[in-house]
Parts: C-alpha cells; sequence; structure tokens
C-alpha cells in the first residue's frame, strides 16, 4: 500500500513569553499518521489533545510562535523540509483544508463563486470560461446548485456554506483533505448529509481524507481507522471497527464509555416513568401554557406615523411545559428551534406575548424584573459554557458566596461558609478546601461548569433550567455533569429542565423529552416512548441521523450503493 | 478563528485578566517603565519645587534675555527671572491643572458611559446624543467665550477641559461595557437576583477598571496640552505661571526676535517629555489589555523548524 500523506515524528512546541522568561510547551509529542489513497482516517480527542495543532502543521498554517519538527510526506517526498518555503507550493493545490467555522472562513463581502475562483487563480489551475464552468462543477459536485456562485455566504445555510466550503478545498484537486470539526456547529440533521457528502467526495475522487473531531461516532460512521490522542500523543491508532469492539487503551475505551447511544440495546435501562406523583400537591412545580414569545423589531418612525403594526414573526409560539418536582424534562431540538427563548421566558428575561407562566402556582408571566428578584431563588439556570458563565476575576469562594449575599442569606460568615462547603460538596467538588480559593481558569471545565451549578444550588432553588449544560464539554466529562443533574433530581427532588440538542443525552437522563421544531413542540412523551415509537415525522428524521458509535451499524454505508 | 486556537491554549493566555495582574504585566515593559520614570521624576520635581527652585519666581535676579550660564542654566527671560525655576514652578500647576480636569472628565465619562451601556434603550439615546452635542464644541471658541464673559482664570480653564474631554471615555467605556453586559456571567449574575447597582459595582467595573487608568494616563496627556495651548494663546489666568504662560510671556515679548531661545525652549521641551512619558505608559496599559496585539497576527516571521539532530525527545 502505497501512502499518499503520512505525518511521521511530528513534534511541535509554543513559546509563549510569560511575566519573567519564556516558556515552552510542548503540544504535540512524536505523532505518526499514515493514509492511502481514498482512505479515510479520524483523529480523534479532546479539546487540547493537539488534533487540530497537528493538521494545520501539515498545511504549514501555524502561528510565529510554534516551532516544529518532524516530516509530512506527500507521495513520499517531505514538504516540511524547508519550512514555510516547502510547504506553500502544496497547500491548497495538494493538501486542502475545511475549516471549523464555515461563516467566518468565509470573507462576507465577497460572493462564493468569487472565493472559489480566487483558490483557482492563485494557483493558475483555470482561467476564464474555463474556470466559471469548473465552480459551477463544483458545486454541483457537493451538491450546490451551480447558479448558486452568485451568492453571498449569509445567503446561505449554515450547511450549505459548509458544502461551498469543500467545494473550496476541492478547487485545485487535491489529492488530500484535512477537515478540521466540519460539522460541530451543525445541527444533526445537517452534520449528517455533510458526512455523507465528505464520505462520497473522498470515495469519487480518491481523496485522503484526515477527519478531525471530538465525536467518536461520526469517526465510527464515516472512516476506516481513527487515532486517538491524548495530551499530545496518539495513544491508540486502528481500524474503527477495532477500537470499538477491542479498545487496546484505557483512554479509548473511556471515550466510547462515555458517547452517548441513543438506539443502547434493547436491555439497556432507557430511565422509565418516574417515582409516583401521588403524595405531590397538586400544582406542577412549572407550568408554562401556549406562550408566544416574538422578539420585536424596531419600527420605523414611518410605519409608526401611519400606524403600521409589524408583522413579527414569532420565536416561540403556542408552547405548553410542565414540570413536576423531582423531574427531569429535556426540550430537545436544532439551533433557532425556540428552545433557549422558551427557557428565557420562563425566567422572565424575555417577555411572553402570550399565555401565561405558572411557578409553584403562581403566576409569573407579567412580573417586573424588580417582582422576579425574590423568586429568583426558586428557578436557577446553569448556562451552556462554563468558559463563559464565569467571572474570571472570582475565586471558587466568592462565585459561590455571591448568590448568598445577593440574597442575604447567612448573616455569618460562618452560616454562609458551612452553605458553600455543602453546595461545592453537593456537587462532587471534594476536598472542599482545595478549590475554594482557586480561579476558574485553574479548573477544567467540567469542574467549572460544577462550580456554576454549586452557585445554583446553593440557593436551594426548586426548579434548574440548564441550557445545553454539557455541549461545550469534553466527552469524558460530561456524564459526570448529567449524573449529578439527575442525583440532584432524585435527592434534592428539584425539578430540572434541561435544552439539549442530543437525542441520546435526552434518552438516557430524562423522564420525559418534548421535541422543538420551528418554534413548536412537534411531540412530548416519556423518554423512552418518544426515542423508541416516535411519532412525529421531524422526530423521526432527527432519530435516523445521529451516527451510531459502532461502525457495524453503519448510517452511512448505504451511500455506497 | 482556527487558527488562534493554538495560542489560546497557552495557559497565561488566561492568567493575564484582571486589574493587577495586568498591570504587573504591563510594568515588565520597557516603554512603561520609561515612561512611569519619566512620569515620576516630573511628578516628584513639581511636588518639592519650592524647594529646590534656585531664585525668586517672582523677583528679578539676573539681567533682561541673559544666556545660560552656570549660575542661570535655563538663562533669564524678559523679566530678569531665572527660567529654570519658571519651569519647575510653572510643571506644579501645569500639572495639577491636567490631573484635575483630566479626573473631572474621567469621571464623567465613565459614569455616563456605564449607564449608556449597562440599561441601553432610552437612557443610551439621550445620554449618547448629549454626548454628540459636547463632541462638537470646539474647545478654544468656547475658552474665549468664557475667558471673555467671566474672566480667564485657571478655574475656568480646568472646567472648560474637563467638560469637554469626557466625551471619548464615555464612548469607550459605552462600547465595552455593552459587551460586557451581554457576557454570560453578568446574564447569570442577573438570573441569580442581583439588582442593576451589585452587578455594575462587582462585575462591570473591576472589568473596565484597567481601561479606565489607561485612559486616564493618556487623557492627562491632552489635558496638559490643552492647558498649555490655552495659556500660550493668553486665555488662563495671566498670573499663574505654567508652562504655556511661560511660553507666552516670551513669545510676546520678542523672545523669538531677540535670539532669547531659552526663554520658550525649556518649557515646550519639558511639556514634550512629559506628555511622551504619560503616553508611553499609557499605550502600554493599552496593549497589556489587548494581548492578542502580541501574537502573530502582526508577526512578520512564520513558524520555525526545529531541526532534531543531536537532541531526541529525551533532549527536550
Amino acid at each position: 500500500m502505497s501512502s499518499a500523506f503520512a505525518i511521521q515524528d511530528l513534534n511541535i512546541w509554543f513559546g509563549a513569553n510569560t511575566g519573567s522568561g519564556r516558556a515552552e510547551f510542548h503540544v504535540v509529542k512524536n505523532v505518526s499518521l499514515e493514509l492511502a489513497p481514498g482512505e479515510r482516517l479520524g483523529l480523534v480527542g479532546e479539546s487540547g489533545s493537539g488534533k487540530t495543532t497537528t493538521i494545520l502543521a501539515a498545511m504549514g498554517l501555524l502561528p510565529a510562535n510554534a516551532e516544529v519538527s518532524g516530516r509530512i510526506l506527500l507521495d513520499g517526498t517531505d514538504i516540511l523540509r524547508s519550512g514555510e518555503a516547502s510547504v506553500a507550493p502544496h497547500r491548497w493545490k495538494d493538501i486542502a483544508m475545511v475549516f471549523q467555522g464555515a461563516m467566518s472562513a468565509f470573507n462576507p463581502v465577497r460572493t462564493i463563486g468569487w472565493q472559489i475562483a480566487e483558490a483557482m487563480q492563485m494557483h493558475g489551475v483555470a482561467r476564464g470560461v474555463a474556470m466559471t464552468r469548473r465552480i459551477g462543477e463544483l458545486l454541483e459536485l457537493v451538491g450546490i446548485p451551480a447558479d448558486h456562485a452568485a451568492r453571498f455566504p449569509h445567503q446561505l445555510s449554515g450547511g450549505m456554506r459548509q458544502r461551498a466550503m469543500i467545494a473550496m478545498a476541492l478547487a485545485c484537486e487535491p489529492k488530500v483533505l484535512l477537515a478540521d470539526e466540519p460539522t460541530t456547529a451543525l445541527d444533526v440533521m445537517v452534520q449528517d448529509q455533510v458526512m455523507k457528502l465528505l464520505v462520497r467526495l473522498s470515495k469519487e475522487l480518491n481523496l485522503a481524507l484526515v477527519l478531525v473531531t471530538h465525536d467518536l461516532a461520526i469517526v465510527a460512521q464515516s472512516c476506516h481507522r481513527a487515532a486517538v490522542m491524548l495530551k499530545g500523543e496518539v495513544v491508540e491508532q486502528g481500524e474503527v471497527g477495532d477500537l470499538y469492539h477491542r479498545p487496546k487503551h484505557e483512554y479509548t475505551r473511556k471515550l466510547f464509555e462515555a458517547t452517548p447511544d441513543v438506539f443502547s440495546t434493547p436491555g439497556a435501562p432507557i430511565r422509565t416513568s418516574p417515582v409516583s406523583t401521588k403524595t405531590e400537591p397538586a400544582s406542577p412545580l412549572l407550568e408554562v401554557r401556549d406562550i408566544s414569545v416574538s422578539y420585536p423589531r424596531v419600527r420605523s418612525l414611518r410605519d409608526v406615523m401611519r400606524g403600521v403594526e409589524l408583522d413579527v414573526p414569532s420565536a416561540v409560539e403556542n408552547v405548553s411545559l410542565h414540570v413536576d418536582r423531582g423531574e427531569m424534562v429535556a426540550l430537545v431540538g436544532q439551533s433557532g428551534s425556540g428552545k433557549t427563548t422558551t427557557l428565557q421566558a420562563i425566567l422572565g428575561m424575555v417577555k411572553a406575548r402570550s399565555g401565561s407562566i405558572h411557578l409553584n402556582g403562581r403566576d409569573v408571566t407579567g412580573l417586573t424584573s424588580g417582582q422576579w428578584r425574590p423568586l429568583r431563588r426558586q428557578v436557577q439556570m446553569i448556562y451552556q459554557d462554563p468558559y463563559e458563565s464565569l467571572d474570571l476575576r472570582y475565586r471558587v469562594r466568592s462565585t459561590v458566596e455571591e448568590p448568598l449575599r445577593v440574597h442575604g442569606i447567612g448573616l455569618t460568615i460562618k452560616e454562609r461558609d458551612s452553605l458553600i462547603h455543602a453546595a461545592l460538596e453537593r456537587v462532587g467538588l471534594t476536598p472542599v478546601e482545595r478549590y475554594l480559593n482557586r480561579f476558574p481558569h485553574e479548573l477544567s471545565g467540567g469542574q467549572r461548569q460544577r462550580v456554576a451549578i454549586a452557585s445554583a444550588i446553593v440557593l436551594k432553588p426548586e426548579l434548574l433550567l440548564a441550557d445545553e449544560p454539557v455541549s461545550m464539554l469534553d466527552v469524558s466529562v460530561r456524564a459526570g455533569v448529567l449524573e449529578l443533574l439527575d442525583e440532584l433530581r432524585t435527592d434534592a427532588r428539584m425539578g430540572i429542565l434541561m435544552i439539549t440538542h442530543d437525542l441520546s443525552t435526552a434518552a438516557h437522563y430524562a423522564d420525559r423529552i418534548a421535541v422543538m421544531h420551528q418554534g413548536r413542540i412537534v411531540e412530548e412523551g416519556p423518554a423512552a416512548a418518544v426515542v423508541r415509537s416516535p411519532k412525529a415525522d421531524y422526530t423521526r428524521a432527527l432519530l435516523a441521523s445521529i451516527p451510531h458509535p459502532d461502525p457495524n451499524r453503519s448510517t452511512l454505508a448505504d451511500l455506497s450503493a | 478563528m482556527t487558527l488562534s486556537l493554538p495560542g489560546a491554549a497557552t495557559p497565561e493566555a488566561e492568567t493575564r485578566l484582571g486589574f493587577w495582574p495586568v498591570l504587573n504585566d504591563v510594568l515588565h515593559q520597557p516603554a512603561a517603565l520609561a515612561g512611569l520614570a519619566i512620569v515620576t521624576v516630573f511628578v516628584l520635581l513639581g511636588i518639592i519645587s519650592p524647594l529646590i527652585e534656585p531664585y525668586s519666581v517672582r523677583e528679578a535676579t539676573c539681567a533682561v534675555f541673559e544666556p545660560p550660564s552656570w549660575q542661570h542654566w535655563f538663562g533669564c527671560d524678559d523679566g530678569g527671572i531665572d527660567v529654570f525655576s519658571l519651569v519647575l514652578r510653572g510643571g506644579r500647576i501645569s500639572m495639577i491643572v491636567g490631573a484635575t480636569a483630566t479626573l473631572i472628565a474621567i469621571g464623567i465619562g465613565a459614569t455616563v458611559g456605564i449607564l449608556s451601556g449597562y440599561f441601553g434603550g432610552w437612557v443610551d439615546t439621550v445620554l449618547m446624543r448629549i454626548t454628540d452635542y459636547f463632541l462638537v464644541i470646539p474647545q478654544i471658541v468656547l475658552m474665549i467665550v468664557i475667558a471673555a464673559v467671566w474672566g480667564p482664570s485657571l478655574s475656568h480653564v480646568i472646567i472648560v477641559i474637563g467638560a469637554l474631554m469626557w466625551t471619548s471615555t464615555a464612548r469607550l467605556i459605552r462600547a465595552q461595557v455593552k459587551s460586557l453586559r451581554e457576557r454570560v456571567y453578568v446574564k447569570r449574575v442577573e438570573a441569580l437576583g442581583a439588582s442593576h447597582l451589585h452587578i455594575i459595582i462587582r462585575h462591570i467595573l473591576p472589568q473596565i477598571g484597567p481601561l479606565l487608568v489607561a485612559n486616564t494616563v493618556l487623557a492627562i496627556t491632552v489635558a496638559i496640552f490643552n492647558e498649555t495651548a490655552l495659556a500660550f494663546l493668553g486665555l488662563s489666568d495671566p498670573t499663574a505661571i505654567t508652562w504655556g504662560t511661560i511660553m507666552e510671556h516670551a513669545f510676546d515679548r520678542a523672545a523669538v526676535s531677540s535670539g532669547a531661545w531659552w526663554a520658550i525652549v525649556p518649557a515646550g521641551v519639558a511639556v514634550a517629555v512629559l506628555i511622551m512619558g504619560c503616553y508611553m505608559l499609557g499605550r502600554s496599559i493599552e496593549d497589556g489589555l489587548n494581548p492578542r496585539l502580541k501574537v502573530s497576527y502582526l508577526s512578520l516571521h512564520g513558524w520555525k523548524l526545529r531541526p532534531l539532530v543531536g537532541r531526541g525527545p529525551d533532549a527536550i
């Protein structure tokens, strides 16, 4: 087997000027990979494992503070031999890359066609009429109508943009395609389509494809082999089937275990209906009835004078939900389906246009922010990104203490301290003393999310709203945070309303699932029922597009036909 | 974007946050140290100037326009007064005027900026229209009017500079606060039930603190410069000794035509050096606040190859 592309003994260091001297970080250690033409390799690892840095080195796109050693072989020649000078001629022509954020990788003021043409002109691949024809071909190849070349990036949907990005990468007929998290920002259904496209292209064009991702299921479904990276090293490499069935390295096994599987074997305990609700008080903890929310646009002066009412589209339409004590409800849907807006309305951060929200039997629909303030103790929110939701200048102690101060709970330092300790212990940051005086940047993502949860539960709320609480976390720590929420549900009898785009997570942890699509709830029911026998078409489509971590149960394989 | 990821992965990119770490970082730059040294020297000289002035600043101690000599380092002015003593005394008042005017400007600017950026909506609209209005008032013209109506005086200079200089600070702070307002942690604290005052004092102010410091230092340069300019035009208190009035007097009394450059140059150089010092310090703080300026975007050289000859992984 001749290799199309190989990385041998790649080492990368980043230098950084600290206040007093120069520090060095060895971020990629002795990485070796090899790909045959038409072969697809998944490079899997958690954030900071060095996977993106590895492929950026192959493109010669590392920042100036990087030092590289090792060899990168393209058809047997070492393109790293003379540094930038020897990489540059191959960049885009032989090795092309699909970037993560399709929106930021395009220039917003130029048409898609112009930007694809730019790459071709740069390398003198085609010109004039031939080039226009080639652009059309490329777009058709990735499933975009040829006349869309005249469109601007913002006129395309997220999935289309990613396709256009792929078309751009293919412009100079490269032999190797490096894809850096090509679907991370996309919804499951779009992700499915983009991955199918990449697999098809790699087959048709005999492309060697390196797919960088943190999602094992995607790799299992689309790649032949996978390399697992941990702290800059490749700890295991092999056929995806082998990795799934017979992982050798502890870390690989952990990763597969942590990947939620919505289709888990029939016997697996998908949560059945919760404890009987007979002993509960009659009114549910949270009852949302038919709320609609629309974001008002500012009327122009002319409209105001004419008395024209703007026809505002609703972000949320007639949504009804209820959450009981000790129950976890998952609100599932794609981005833009109105999940977050619903949560914001429940929290009183945006005004509902119609409908009512009852909390513990009390109508909270039209309360002003001043009236809300004492009620905030009862409803607490957990945010998506723990890197964003903590004030980086606050130590853990101050972060957790802040809600107590705000609500004037605990008169003495001692009293507050014991509450802080209890909350931190509850979220599993033990021994507490070790964490109290740390700053957020001294904590891992999972620990930060636990701090955020601690500062929410220190008030002993009855209802927790969680907005994608694990989507920004690495796969291996997700389960821990979700288990914690589950414990809060059972032990402290908190009601939890969790937003997620991930049906597998919802199926594993929630009692009930509500599927949201375009501002409406299309299906609601017990978790098991929604996943096993979906009624709505949309739910079925959503389920069909979830990649399976077992490579043998391929959902993508059927396209070879 | 993706390319910035490796840089961000280094730990200290995150530790450089908050007030003291930033200042600590700033003080390791040569430009900041030089600026700080200049400012410190000027402030010290200003404070002790009455004690170290070699001659009186009110009475003649030498001949008219006597050139520099060992007795009179900077020579003498038209009234036979020692220029070195004048410059020392003038710096004292110039700096007091500059600092006071700056404090007024930063105070108004920060308040308007924070209120405007934090509350948005009609508060923002009203305050920003007021800011726009102040932005277009020409300083010199207003000063001439005030000097004509109330008579020239130092306090009028301070008020005019302070009242006209806050607009840029207000706009800058407003933009910062507006983006901080959308940060998730501010939203989280709001959802905790915290009052606006709590959020502004505990979360917003500390974040814009270093920016305010940088802005203050930079504003002082403008204030001193403006004070000098207004005094040179004769719009300041003619009896006060400032760098501006020293130059104005010398200019008025034909120091230039009689070749007595020493009557004008020392005060001018003092203004220039102090402004340069403040500027170096202020810019260093600004750069320290924006570590992105340091990474690869502006760098001319690319990544480097590290030869592995003679050093394996163990040698690292």
